[in-house]
Order: C-alpha cells, then sequence, then structure tokens
C-alpha cells in the first residue's frame, strides 16, 4: 500500500466524507505545522504570485486626478442637485451643491492617452502599464466603516482581513520573512483589524512593522534583534537550546510538534538576517535610492516604504500592503484646503512611479499585482460650499498594474461629473473576488467553517472582472 | 503472540478504529445519532448507567466509560505518568502554574495513599484556581478591555465583571446560577448589598462585546448589539450559533427567523447602550451596604455644611473685594471709599469701555493702547482722619493688557512707585492690593496710574481706600475663606465615590415592545410583530417559558437555560470543563453542539456527566475534582505505536495528550520561576487616566504590564500584549472554547529577544546564585523550576561546558547563569506541559 503522509490522507479523506467539520479539523492542523510546509495548492494557475497594496487613507479625490471631468470645469461653481449619501443618511434629503472644478490641469500620456492631472506626472508616466477602474464603488460613508470594508468586506463584523484570507488561501511561500507584511498601519478607522485573521488561525495575521507616521527603522520589527547578545554569542546559545531539545527527543518519541518548535528557531535565527536585509536600505544604489525620493524630504518616508515593500516581494513575501496614512486623521482626507492633496501627491507620486519602474526593471511585475486605492473617493462638488470635498463611495478610481492585468486599460466610468458610477460599476466586493482570482483562488471556493457557518471574503456577492485580465 | 496474529489483530483494530473515527468526523452518517433528522443534542439527556468493566483499570466513573469504548475497538490504555509528571499536569490543569520545587518534594515524599486527591483539594481551595478557569470563561465570553470597532473605546470598568468571574470560580458558585446571573443578574433577588453588586456586575457579560458605538444608525446599532448578545449567548451557552437567523431561517440548525426576532426584543428591551454621536455601553451604580450607605451620607451632609458655612464666608468677603464676574459689581454695594475711573482726573486720551463685564459699576477706562507716555489718571482723596489704610486697585485684565503697568502713591510723607500686571486677573476679589499706607487727618493721597512705557493696554476701573479696621476685618474674613475652602475639598474627598460597573437593566415597562422580523436583517423592511420568547426548537425537551408583559424577558431565558432537563446548556458545559481539564472535548467543537459540530467521542459518558452534574448542584470544582481524579488524567503522554496508529487524535482519551501551554501560563511560569510574580488579585488593569470617558485605544501608546498574573493585565481588542496574540491568546471579538495552538517564528522571537524574558531570565539567574551554593545544585534547581525534574547525564554536560566556557571567557556568573536560563526558556520542553 503506498503510504500517504497525513496532509493526503487527510485531503482524501475530506474528499470522501465531504465533511464540513473536517474543514475546520484541516485547518488546525494546518496551523499546527511548521510554516515552511503549508504552501497550498491554488484553485486555478494564478497570474499574479504577489500583491502590493498602495493603500491611500482618507480617499483621494479621483476627479482631481485620474478621472478627467471636463464638465466640471464647465459648471464650475454652479448649485445643482447630488444625491449625496452623507446627507442622505442624516436628514434623507437631496439637496443642492456647489459644483467644484478640478484644481490641476490634466492632460493626456502614454500610448494610451490617459488622462492625468498634475498631481501625479511621475506616476503618469506609466499610464501605459495601469489598468483603470474608474466606476469603484464601495460601502460606508465614514472613514473606519469604509477602512474596515475595504480591508475584511464586512463592517459591523469581525472578519479576516484580504491579506489573511489570501494566505489561508495559498499558504505560504517564504521561509525567512512573514508572508503578510502591513508597513506603517494606523491605529485608528479599525487598527488591527485590517490585517487581523480574526477566526481565520492566527499564522494567516498581517505582521505590522512601525506604525504610522513612524519612520521604518529594524526598531519596528518586533523583536528582530537580540538587545544583549551579539549574532555570534546568539548562534551559540541558540546551540546550546537546540542541543537541549535533541538531547531530550532523543528520550521521547518523534513528535511533529517538537520539530516544528525547532524549526521555528532556525527560521527565526535566519530572519534575523533576513529581516534587517531587507530594511537595510544602505546596500541600494545611489540612483536607486534618489529614484524613490528617498533622502528629499517630501518623498523620503513614502519612498522608503516603497523600497522595502519591493524588498519584500522580491524575497518572496506575498502581500504587502503601504499604508500612506496618518494615526490622527486620514492624510487624503480634504474636506477643507483640497490644495493640500498637492502635499499627499508629491509625497506618493515619485515613490510609487519609481516602485513600477523596478519592479518592472527586475521582471517582477509580470507576477505582482501593484494596486492602488482610497477606501473612497470624493465628492465632484464642494462639501457646505467650502473649499473642499467630502466622501464618496458611489464612484470613485483605483488602478492596479502587472500580476495579470491589462495594461493601458481603463474599465467603466463614472457620470460626467464623476459623482456616481454609470458604466460597468465595478462594487468593491468585486475587486475583492478579482484580486483572489489573479493569485488562483476562486473566491465563492475560499471559505472558512467558523461557528458552524461557511464564511468567504466576499460574503455572499463579488464577481471576478474577467474585463480587466490581461 | 505468533507475528502473523499480532499482525491480524491489528488490522482487526485498525479496522474498527476505522469505522469509529468515520462515524465521529461525518455527521449524518451516525444513524445513532441522528434519527428521524433529530440533532443528538437536541434530544433528552439519557442518563448512562456505568458500564461494567472486569478491570480494576477505573478508577471513577468516567474511567469506565473510557476503558469500555477502548476495550470495544481493542485498544488498552497507556501506562501511569510518572508522579512528577502527573503532578505537573495537575498544576497546570488546577491553577495555570508549575509546582515549586518544594511543592514537588513534599508530594514525591508523601506516603499516604490519598496524596493526590488531598493535593487537588489543597489546589481547588487556592484562589489561583479561581483566575485559571476564570481566565477560561473570560475566552468563553470574549472578555476584553476595549470596544474594538471603528473607535475602539477603553472600557472603564470591565476588570470588575473580570474579577467577578474568577470570585465565582473561587467561591463555586453553583454553573446554572452563574448563567442567571449573568444573564439576567439584575433581576435577581439578593439577600444582600453585596450579592446585588455581584448580580449587577455579572450583566457585564451582555455590554463587554466588540461593539461599532460609531454607527450613525442608531437603530441599526440597536440591532447589531443585541445580535452580539444572541450570538454569545448562543455561542456560549448553547453551542448554537442563533445569529444566522437575523436574514434567513437557520440553513442547519432549527433556528427559525421568528425565534431570532423573539430573542431580539428580549434585548432590545434591555437598556444596554446609551446613544450619542459615538454611543456608548450602560453603565450601573452599585448598592453599597447599610453602614458604607450610612458613611456615604454622612460625608456628603459633611460637604453641605461645610459649603454652605463657605458661602456664608465668601458673601461677607465679597462685600470688601466684590466679585469678578461676568456681572458687574455695584460700587455702593462695596466697603471702603471706593473712587470709579470716571471720575479720576484724565490727562491724554481715555476710552471709556463697558466691554467686560467683569468690571466695578458702568464702565471703566483704557488707554486704546495709543499715546504711550502721553495719559495718565489721577485719584485724589483726602483722610478724614489719622491712621493707616489700605489702598487697592480694579482693572479688567486681559492677555492685550500690559504687564507693567505703572502706579505711583503719594502722601505729603512719601512717594511710592509700583507696577500693577494686568494680564492677570486680580487676586483679591475685582481688586489688586496697591499697599498699605500711613495719613494724617486732611493729608492728600494721590493715586497716579500712567501708560509709560507699557506694552498693551492700560486698563483703570476703580481705587479703593479701607481704613485699617476694615482692611483687618476683611483679612480676618479672607483667611476663614481660604481655610473654609480647604475644609470642603477635604471634605469633599472623604466622600466614597459613586462606583459603577458595566452592566445592563431592563427598559422602564412603558418602554417594552416586541420588535417585528425584519426581512433579510434589512431595517426598513419590517415584518409582522413577534412576542418576546425564548427559541421554541427545544420545545419537546424544555418547555419555553412564557415572557411577562412587564419585564424584557430576559429572566425567563435564563430560567429557561437553565431548566434541569436542558439538553444543550449543561452538556455544552461539562464538555468545557472536559477539555480544560483533558485538553480536548468529548465534543470537539464546544461552541457547535449543532448540526455542523461534531458528534460526542462518548456519548453515554457526556449523558452521565452532564444529567449528574446538574441534579448535584453544578458545582464546578466537584466536577474537577472527580476528572482529575480519574485514571485517565494520570496516564502517560507517551505511548506505544499502536495506540498512536489506531487514534492519533486521542479521541479515546487512553492516553493523556501533551499540551502547549497558553499564552498566559507561560508569561505566569517565568515569573513564578523568576520569584518575581506578584500574586495580588483583581483590580483595574490599566491607570484611571485611561479609564476616563471617551479615551480610545490609541492613545494608550506602549502598553504597561505589571507582575500580576496574565489574566490581570489589560486586553486591548486593538492592543493585546504580545505574549497573548504570539500565543494564540483568545480572540476578543468571538466566543472562543477553543484556542488555536500555532508555532511561529514569530513565538521563537519574542522568546528570543524579548526584552522582558531576557530580565525574568536574569532573576531567575540571581534567586538560583542566592539559593544555594555550587553549579551541580544550582543546575538542578534550575531544571526543578523550569521542568520539574532533574537534569540527565547529556543535560549536566551540555549546561556544564556552556558554563564552563562563558566564565572562562570572563563573563559574569549573573550573566552565564541568566543565558542558561533564558536557553531553558527556549527549549521546547518549556513550552509544553506532558
Amino acid at each position: 500500500m503506498e503510504r500517504l503522509n497525513r496532509r493526503e490522507a487527510l485531503q482524501r479523506v475530506a474528499c470522501g466524507f465531504g465533511s464540513l467539520a473536517l474543514a475546520d479539523l484541516f485547518a488546525r492542523w494546518a496551523a499546527r505545522s511548521a510554516r515552511a510546509a503549508t504552501t497550498k495548492a491554488p484553485h486555478h494557475p494564478p497570474r499574479a504570485r504577489r500583491v502590493i497594496f498602495l493603500f491611500m487613507q482618507g480617499g483621494p479625490s479621483h476627479v482631481d486626478t485620474f478621472d478627467y471631468k471636463p464638465t466640471l470645469i464647465e459648471r464650475d461653481g454652479e448649485l445643482l442637485s447630488f444625491d449625496d449619501p452623507r446627507t442622505r443618511a442624516k436628514t434623507g434629503k437631496v439637496i443642492k451643491h456647489q459644483v467644484m472644478r478640478p484644481r490641476w490641469k490634466f492632460r493626456q500620456y502614454g500610448e494610451s492617452g490617459s488622462w492625468v492631472s498634475e498631481l501625479f506626472p511621475h506616476v503618469a508616466r506609466h499610464v501605459d502599464d495601469l489598468c483603470f477602474v474608474h466606476s469603484a464603488q464601495t460601502e460606508g460613508i465614514a472613514h473606519g466603516p469604509a477602512t474596515l470594508f475595504l480591508h475584511t468586506g464586512a463592517i459591523a463584523f469581525v472578519r479576516p482581513s484580504m491579506g489573511s484570507w489570501i494566505l489561508y488561501g495559498l499558504g505560504t511561500e517564504n521561509e525567512n520573512l512573514p508572508d503578510f507584511v502591513t508597513l506603517n498601519p494606523p491605529m485608528n478607522v479599525g487598527g488591527p483589524r485590517n490585517y487581523s485573521s480574526a477566526f481565520l488561525p492566527s499564522v494567516y495575521q498581517g505582521t505590522p512593522v512601525g506604525r504610522a507616521g513612524q519612520k521604518l527603522s529594524l526598531a519596528s520589527f518586533p523583536n528582530i534583534q537580540n538587545p544583549r547578545y551579539d549574532s555570534a554569542h546568539q548562534r551559540r546559545h541558540l546551540d546550546l537550546v537546540q542541543s537541549l531539545n535533541r538531547a531530550r527527543a532523543a528520550e521521547t518519541p518523534a513528535d511533529a510538534d517538537f520539530d516544528a518548535v525547532i524549526r521555528s528557531y532556525e527560521l527565526a535565527f535566519q530572519m534575523q538576517f533576513e529581516v534587517p536585509r531587507v530594511l537595510d536600505l544602505t546596500t541600494e544604489s545611489k540612483e536607486t535610492l534618489q529614484s524613490y525620493g528617498i533622502g528629499d524630504k517630501a518623498t523620503d518616508s513614502f519612498g522608503r516604504q516603497c523600497l522595502i515593500a519591493r524588498k519584500l516581494v522580491e524575497a518572496g513575501v506575498r502581500f504587502v500592503q503601504v499604508n500612506y496614512s496618518n494615526d490622527s486623521s486620514p492624510p487624503w482626507d480634504q474636506h477643507s484646503k483640497i490644495e493640500q492633496h498637492a502635499i499627499h501627491a508629491r509625497a506618493v507620486d515619485r515613490p510609487i512611479a519609481a516602485l513600477l519602474y523596478d519592479l518592472k526593471r527586475r521582471g517582477l511585475l509580470d507576477d505582482t499585482l501593484v494596486w492602488w486605492s482610497g477606501e473612497f473617493g470624493r465628492t465632484p462638488y464642494a462639501q457646505d460650499r467650502g473649499t473642499g470635498r467630502d466622501h464618496n463611495p458611489l464612484g470613485f478610481t483605483m488602478w492596479f498594474a502587472g500580476g495579470g492585468v491589462k495594461p493601458g486599460f481603463h474599465f467603466g466610468a463614472t457620470d460626467e461629473y464623476g459623482f456616481q458610477a454609470v458604466e460597468n460599476p465595478v462594487h468593491m466586493r468585486d475587486i475583492h473576488a478579482t484580486i483572489l482570482y489573479l493569485l488562483g483562488l476562486d473566491h465563492t471556493r475560499l471559505t472558512y467553517t467558523f461557528g458552524g457557518r461557511e464564511f468567504r471574503l466576499t460574503d455572499v456577492g463579488g464577481r471576478v472582472v474577467h474585463e480587466l485580465l490581461a | 503472540m505468533t507475528l502473523r496474529k499480532l499482525n491480524v489483530r491489528r488490522r482487526l483494530a485498525r479496522l474498527r478504529c476505522f469505522l469509529f473515527m468515520a462515524l465521529l468526523v461525518a455527521p449524518g452518517l451516525a444513524d445513532d445519532y441522528h434519527r428521524g433528522g433529530e440533532h443528538w443534542a437536541f434530544r433528552p439527556i439519557r442518563p448512562a448507567a456505568v458500564p461494567l468493566v472486569e478491570s480494576n483499570w477505573p478508577w471513577t466513573p468516567p474511567d469506565a466509560f473510557l476503558l469500555a469504548h477502548g476495550m470495544a475497538v481493542g485498544l488498552a490504555p497507556a501506562p501511569d505518568a510518572e508522579p512528577a509528571v502527573g503532578l505537573r499536569r495537575l498544576y497546570y490543569a488546577l491553577i495555570g502554574l508549575p509546582p515549586s520545587p518544594e511543592e514537588l518534594q513534599a508530594f514525591l515524599e508523601d506516603t499516604r495513599p490519598d496524596r493526590w486527591s488531598r493535593r487537588v483539594d489543597r489546589l481547588l481551595a487556592s484562589p489561583r484556581f479561581g483566575e485559571r478557569w476564570g481566565r477560561h470563561w473570560l475566552d468563553v465570553v470574549r472578555y476584553a478591555d476595549s470596544s474594538g470597532g471603528g473607535r475602539s473605546l477603553i472600557f472603564s470598568s470591565s476588570w470588575r465583571y473580570r474579577d467577578y468571574v474568577i470570585d465565582s470560580f473561587n467561591r463555586d458558585t453553583p454553573y446554572g446560577r452563574f448563567v442567571q446571573e449573568q444573564i439576567a443578574g439584575d433581576l435577581l433577588s439578593a439577600h444582600s448589598p453585596a450579592e446585588r453588586r455581584r448580580n449587577l456586575i455579572a450583566t457585564g457579560f451582555l455590554v463587554i462585546g466588540p461593539n461599532n458605538y460609531e454607527t450613525q444608525n442608531k437603530r441599526l446599532l440597536d440591532y447589531d448589539i443585541a445580535d452580539e448578545q444572541i450570538e454569545t449567548i448562543g455561542r456560549a451557552f448553547l453551542g448554537v450559533s442563533l445569529g444566522c437567523a437575523r436574514c434567513h431561517d437557520h440553513k442547519f440548525d432549527p433556528v427559525a427567523m421568528r425565534e431570532y426576532y423573539a430573542l431580539a426584543g428580549i434585548f432590545l428591551n434591555t437598556r444596554s447602550v446609551v446613544h450619542d454621536n459615538v454611543s456608548r455601553w450602560y453603565e450601573v451604580e452599585l448598592p453599597v451596604d447599610a453602614a458604607e450607605r450610612a458613611r456615604r451620607e454622612a460625608a456628603l451632609q459633611a460637604v453641605k455644611e461645610a459649603e454652605k458655612a463657605l458661602r456664608a464666608a465668601r458673601q461677607k468677603l465679597e462685600r470688601y473685594d466684590g466679585v469678578y464676574t461676568s456681572k458687574p459689581a455695584d460700587p455702593r454695594a462695596i466697603e471702603g471709599v471706593v473712587i470709579e475711573a470716571e471720575s479720576a482726573i484724565a490727562n491724554g486720551e481715555w476710552v471709556l469701555s463697558a466691554h467686560s463685564a467683569r468690571r466695578v459699576g458702568e464702565a471703566y477706562l483704557h488707554d486704546g493702547n495709543k499715546n504711550k507716555g502721553g495719559c495718565s489718571l489721577e485719584f485724589r482723596w483726602t483722610a478724614p482722619a489719622t491712621g493707616r489704610y489700605l489702598v487697592r486697585l480694579a482693572y479688567t485684565h486681559g492677555s492685550n493688557r500690559s504687564k507693567r503697568v505703572p502706579v505711583l502713591l503719594q502722601t505729603p510723607h512719601e512717594t511710592r512707585r509700583l507696577t500693577v500686571d494686568e494680564s492677570r486677573p486680580p487676586d483679591q476679589g475685582v481688586f489688586v492690593e496697591l499697599g498699605q499706607i500711613d495719613l494724617n487727618r486732611e493729608d492728600e493721597l494721590v493715586v497716579t496710574i500712567t501708560n509709560d512705557g507699557t506694552d498693551g493696554y492700560v486698563v483703570v476701573d476703580a481705587v479703593q481706600i479701607l481704613t485699617a479696621q476694615e482692611a483687618e476685618e476683611r483679612a480676618r474674613v479672607a483667611t476663614v475663606v481660604e481655610e473654609l475652602k480647604q475644609q470642603v475639598d477635604r471634605v469633599r474627598k472623604g466622600v466614597p465615590p459613586v462606583e459603577t460597573a458595566m452592566g445592563a437593566v431592563d427598559k422602564p415597562e412603558k418602554e417594552l415592545e416586541d420588535s417585528p422580523i425584519l426581512i433579510r436583517g434589512q431595517l426598513e423592511a419590517k415584518g409582522p410583530l413577534v412576542p418576546r420568547g425564548v427559541p421554541q426548537f427545544l420545545a419537546h425537551v424544555v418547555p419555553p417559558l412564557e415572557v411577562p408583559d412587564h419585564s424584557s424577558g430576559r429572566l425567563e431565558l435564563a430560567r429557561w437555560l437553565t431548566a434541569p432537563d436542558h439538553p444543550l446548556t449543561w452538556r455544552v458545559y461539562v464538555n468545557r470543563v472536559w477539555q480544560y481539564t483533558f485538553g480536548s472535548g468529548l465534543v470537539r467543537t464546544p461552541d457547535n453542539f449543532g448540526t455542523t459540530g461534531e458528534p460526542p467521542s462518548h456519548p453515554e459518558l457526556l449523558d452521565f456527566l452532564a444529567a449528574r452534574f446538574c441534579q448535584q448542584g453544578g458545582s464546578t470544582k466537584r466536577l474537577v475534582r472527580e476528572l482529575v481524579c480519574s485514571h485517565a488524567f494520570q496516564l502517560a503522554s507517551r505511548t506505544d505505536s499502536l495506540a498512536r496508529e489506531l487514534d492519533p487524535g486521542n479521541r479515546l482519551f487512553l492516553r493523556f495528550s501533551k499540551r502547549r501551554l497558553e499564552a498566559e501560563e507561560l508569561r505566569d511560569t517565568m515569573l513564578v520561576i523568576a520569584g518575581t510574580l506578584d500574586t495580588s488579585m483583581g483590580g483595574p488593569s490599566l491607570p484611571a487616566n485611561l479609564r476616563k470617558k471617551g479615551v480610545e485605544e490609541k492613545q494608550v501608546g506602549r502598553l504597561r504590564l505589571s507582575r500580576k498574573r496574565s489574566v490581570y493585565q489589560p486586553l486591548l481588542r486593538n492592543l493585546a500584549p504580545e505574549y497573548y496574540f504570539l500565543f494564540d491568546g483568545a480572540n476578543t471579538s468571538f466566543v472562543c472554547g477553543r484556542r488555536f495552538v500555532s508555532i511561529t517564528p514569530l513565538q521563537a522571537l519574542y522568546l528570543l529577544n524579548d526584552e522582558s524574558v531576557l530580565e525574568l531570565a536574569q532573576a531567575t539567574a540571581n534567586r538560583v546564585l542566592h539559593e544555594v551554593e555550587g553549579n551541580n545544585r544550582r543546575l538542578e534547581l534550575l531544571f526543578m523550576l523550569c521542568f520539574s525534574r532533574e537534569p540527565t547525564v547529556a543535560e549536566r554536560q551540555l549546561c556544564g561546558e556552556f558554563l564552563q566556557d562563558r566564565l572562562a571567557e570572563g563573563a559574569s556568573p549573573e550573566d552565564v547563569w541568566a543565558e542558561l536560563a533564558h536557553a531553558l526558556f527556549c527549549t521546547v520542553e518549556f513550552r509544553y506541559v506532558e
């Protein structure tokens, strides 16, 4: 009889009985074994192996960046009725709002002739690699709810974040680094819930490196350096630990957990070299650092994050989130003084362009999906007839690059004002479904049984937007 | 036995075992448990007779059940664990800490036949028992110290509920009562204020859940909170998910939307939230006993009296000083001579103003912050009698006023120059003191205020002159006011604060209303009204209780849940206790006894335990005592390969499964080994300034931990202590009947590098160095502390070499022993209890 290992045996049994209970059991088992062994087969051949999510906290204004609406210029200052979601939630009424033209000039770039405003001159040079969704829609009018929905597909309930679902679906690729890393996550708008594994096994939890507003350094990675031992001494100390383990193991029967713990120490020891290598930017060429805007005060912080993101995916990390965020108030949130968008665009534009260029140059863009999005967009009219724009979950723009999406492509459209998605609306759940699809996962089959019920990232919704796929 | 026969036996045993396991993991196939669509867990508890087995192996009834099962599949129990291993297991199971070397020694030297049960009784009586078993319950009730959600608010008094839970396990509150207190404590009668307090605090269970208080639609929030409560009650007490029925009839279990909204009605009529832009959980005021009440009333009376005296004294003082407030002072009502600025002799341009109300009379003058050096005001006054006079100035202050207003006091005898800082408020009512001055009868006093060299407005309102007697009387009254102020502060501090706890109460009777069914869970899609009530799906076993019109129905729900013949409540709880004792449950899905959960491995044993537990009054300690005194609890975890092959998951409990220490156990163990554990119990886990109203989790910054047991450390939903989330602490958002066990490099990094671990290793080293002499004895002590055993020859050699090499390199003994202790903390063995 051929010998089956535990996993195979389980899979066979699972097929035989189709039992829900087994799925849970299986997950527990997977969680127990050492990380290196948890790579799982995708549902179909993947187009992307890794994701870099550039999270623009606060909601950048699409009509000031990537969604060109000449009508706003023509009708600037006019009072028109818009069914504003916040006004409706609070008063149940539709009132008149003052149209506000984009504060920046647009022009067309690349062979695709994509319209981009002056806010993103560097990203604009890459438009022929970008795949725009101009008709994105989401749920939640306030930051907290919309941010949680973006990350977890739920507002009121605690659900696993997208990165955790992806790890759960694909297992882990990397031995020396955590596979889901979030750089400088904010503590507000749900905080760790946005990278938490919720009821999924905790191995699928995102690892935060740094906090919003901190400069990324070695110290931002939890316990990565021993404060007392140098590395030679630590190796000697760990050798003692492992010798004691082996001495003990000699007296006890073979035990998978025993081996897994021993292995986890060796992985940890390796991480102590790997993580500094990733976080250390001194080995990068001067040109690279410059291209990311590192050293320039305006772009230094986000530039570091982007470069570290590249190094992380290069090292095989599966899901990297780069947060452009702030603990006290979301940066892109210009309810007044929309002009301040310029500060944020300046901070991220060059680093993002450099990241795209760098990924492409290294051949990583083919199987790395880059995703740029806020939790929602902004209204095409001034908030309270002032100088800024309010939140807009009804229609906004996000873009993708690499990882199996059509380059130089535009999908969907908002109305002539940029207020609501009218052509091919794409719901956030569709985005979730599509990202999973690109990674080789079928969102309807990526389920987890918890407390007697099956859960999935897309709940009962979600459609793979095949039109976006290359 | 020949090899061939052995193989046949093995094969047969394997087949039996396979069938047994297949039945376990495939609900629906096991006809015995599912008859006519009726799920095993919804059927009445059938108290089974203890099987008769011809063996002296069973020590307790559970042993007989286990052995009978084992014999049926041809598997014999493992040999007994070594006494030291057994004792270590017992300590962790009961109190979550290892035995001290002295306790272990005493046990091993004890020759009495009942040494085990004596030790069990001692541990059950220890307050550490409640800390360990209370923590289990806190997992089940998703305990945390903050609300979670978009804005995670810190709970001010969740710790009271946590302490109540620990106390309940220590005092061994009967389980039925424990359930009733948590769901409806406010509606239970109490025999003393202390009991009433406990009952109210217990309802904290309902409000410590993760809620998004920021939700703007408050009706939706009400339903979300009720939903969270229903779901928690379903999973915690019944092992059934009820929440699914919010939007549709339950797909797998027989819970209909009707039943859900009947339950929702109960919780919508319970006050557990106070609405605001960001809403807040409800807090109940805690009653106190008669003596305390009397003390409180007396203290309040004292405050009242002191305040009255202060008011009277202040009124007296006001006659001299006026009141510097938003109402202008009447110059005629003020003692002494008051000369208003309007009647002074003005040089230069002065502006009349009544802008500030904190003035004397109708108006005051200011220099417009212009023409510096060109303005002055002269107040002239002739003394009616010889004597000493007090001169004071009134002005209205402000940040734009000059800090150095020059004032000149002139008499025939002297000239005094001084300055007044008008950026600050006057310190004697409306006045500041300019000075005391001696005058003879008919002497003229001239007070001149100028704007020479000033950098801000110069404001002049009035000058007051008091006689010596008046000044003296004023000073006396002022002293009395000062004293009385201090007195008021003192007596106020003496008032015992009103204590509150997170909790819930019924809404007033006139506000009670039933909920409509919400179609697909949508607020706007209202279906028919459903009368409040308990679930109906067990109606064939437990008659549902009617909810009276005048209450929410929580009391009826609590009584229904704890009915003696309830098929779920008792089974679910004894299964939890079994799991906490043996590592896994008879039902391995402790929060799911529904059709999607696993069936029990030993249904008769589960029913036997449930029935007896309920009949005997629901004493957790008694149940735990029986389980840890069983033979099964004291089996070795090592066993032959046949047993491993036939029963890899140890579903038969014929050996003991070793288990990874839980996060709290791991930290507490290091603290106790280091000798630095603070064993004081209870109290807030966060300082008062962080528990004030409206403080959010993001304001906490770095989490500060005390040296108390881990159960007392802050457990914020977004910011749990590192050891807690790394070592799989319960997820605080859900009922967590069973924790995950993961093995990750991040755990290894924590043990290798975390400063607190290194500090504890250092403290352990100091302890070992101080307590015994000689490296051999020190090593033995270290091993006893960490593993409850002596080092083997190989281990002695490994550690000895390390020690020698390090010392030879010139490292200090403190450092070297700390490194050794740290190495033992990092071993695999340290993390597990066999």
